[in-house]
């Protein structure tokens, strides 16, 4: 009945050269450490968001080089509807920094239903 | 010569306009002054908020009404305090006060019962408190307990009313009251959006859906204090 999640999704394109595999050595959160399944090879990452800050900074480890993505949030608790469970509305999604080659914001609020991709990340 | 030419004239003017005097002579009515000294308070308790604490686990609420007559206004005033516990997969709840005060019109001044229908206006003013407390799951960072307050919230709104009084034994009356309400003001809350508006009621209407109208009905059980007699006033004959 939630329609709510409590993580951004990030998608990455590799720019020039479709058929390159992107895989991190660890994705570290700022403030929480490194990321579950950080290792696999990536097409979507999960990017949790903090209840209690405006603000999540992740760090992307590769062999040679250190990507960086800090997103601004809004967090909004409510009662769904009276029936449902109460949940955390994450919305008016943005990247205050990022070191990738591009970045495109598709969908600004965490959404199941209407926003399935938060970024597109080129690298 | 000439004058009896002007009396045959003047003669003439009377009897032709003579039926328009007497026309105007029967059209004159007695203008009777209207009474604005107050004749009673009504006092009222409301008895669907008594009904509701006594059925509705999760609510408590008090409410009542006073008002004062003045020719075929009243002027009202309304009051109450509300609690609510809704104690769910989440515990949301709620205290405050509201407040309406506005103007009816009696649309039956002439009922030998002193029975009244009337239309009315409110402005109305609630001020509360709000907590909400649940469990997230997160893959990430476990189960947190999250707990979300607002503190001295005000909201404002205007109501529509149509109001029955009935007398049902001497001086006491039943009323009930159905009302639109309308125009909802809520000042910035602190930490998240109230769910529920005492006076008011739901302010979702689910997910982020801001309830932008709203409909009530209410009943009264109602003490009548007359201290001063006043008249019926006479129906007009057409």
């Amino acid at each position: 009945m939630d329609p709510y999640g409590n993580y951004a999704v990030a998608t990455f394109d590799v720019l020039n050269d479709e058929v390159q595999i992107i895989a991190f050595d660890s994705i570290i959160l700022e403030g929480f450490g490194r990321l579950p399944g950080d290792q696999d090879t990536l097409i979507g990452l999960l990017l949790p968001l903090p209840v209690e800050n405006t603000e999540a900074v992740f760090h992307y480890y590769t062999d040679s080089s250190l990507y960086s993505l800090a997103i601004t949030y809004k967090v909004q608790p409510l009662i769904y509807a009276l029936s449902c469970e109460a949940a955390i509305r994450f919305y008016d999604l943005d990247t205050s920094y990022h070191s990738f080659d591009s970045l495109v914001i598709v969908g600004s609020e965490v959404h199941f239903d209407y926003v399935p991709i938060n970024f597109e990340i080129y690298l | 010569m000439s004058l009896s030419i002007l009396k045959s004239i003047y003669n003439i003017l009377f009897l032709t306009l003579l039926p328009f005097i007497g026309m105007s002579q029967i059209a004159d009515t007695v203008r009777i002054k209207p009474d604005w000294n107050p004749s009673r308070l009504h006092v009222g308790i409301e008895g669907s908020r008594l009904i509701g604490t006594a059925i509705k686990g999760y609510k408590r609420s008090l409410g009542g009404m006073v008002d004062l007559d003045f020719h075929r206004f009243l002027l009202a005033f309304e009051g109450g305090a509300e609690e609510i516990n809704r104690l769910k997969t989440y515990e949301y709840t709620n205290q405050g006060t509201f407040f309406k005060w506005g103007l009816d019109y009696n649309l039956i001044p002439h009922n030998k019962y002193r029975n009244m229908v009337s239309l009315g206006l409110r402005y109305a003013k609630s001020r509360f408190s709000d907590q909400l407390t649940f469990a997230e799951e997160n893959p990430w960072f476990g189960t947190q307990t999250l707990q979300f307050s607002n503190k001295d919230v005000s909201a404002h709104w205007t109501e529509i009313l149509l109001r029955l009084n009935v007398h049902v034994w001497k001086n006491v009356l039943l009323g009930a009251v159905l009302r639109i309400e309308l125009m909802k003001n809520v000042s910035a809350p602190d930490q998240f959006i109230p769910f529920d508006i005492p006076g008011w009621g739901r302010n979702w209407k689910s997910g982020t859906d801001d309830k932008t109208a709203n409909m009530g009905f209410s009943y009264y059980l109602i003490y009548n204090f007359s201290f001063r007699k006043k008249e019926i006033p006479l129906k007009k004959i057409k």
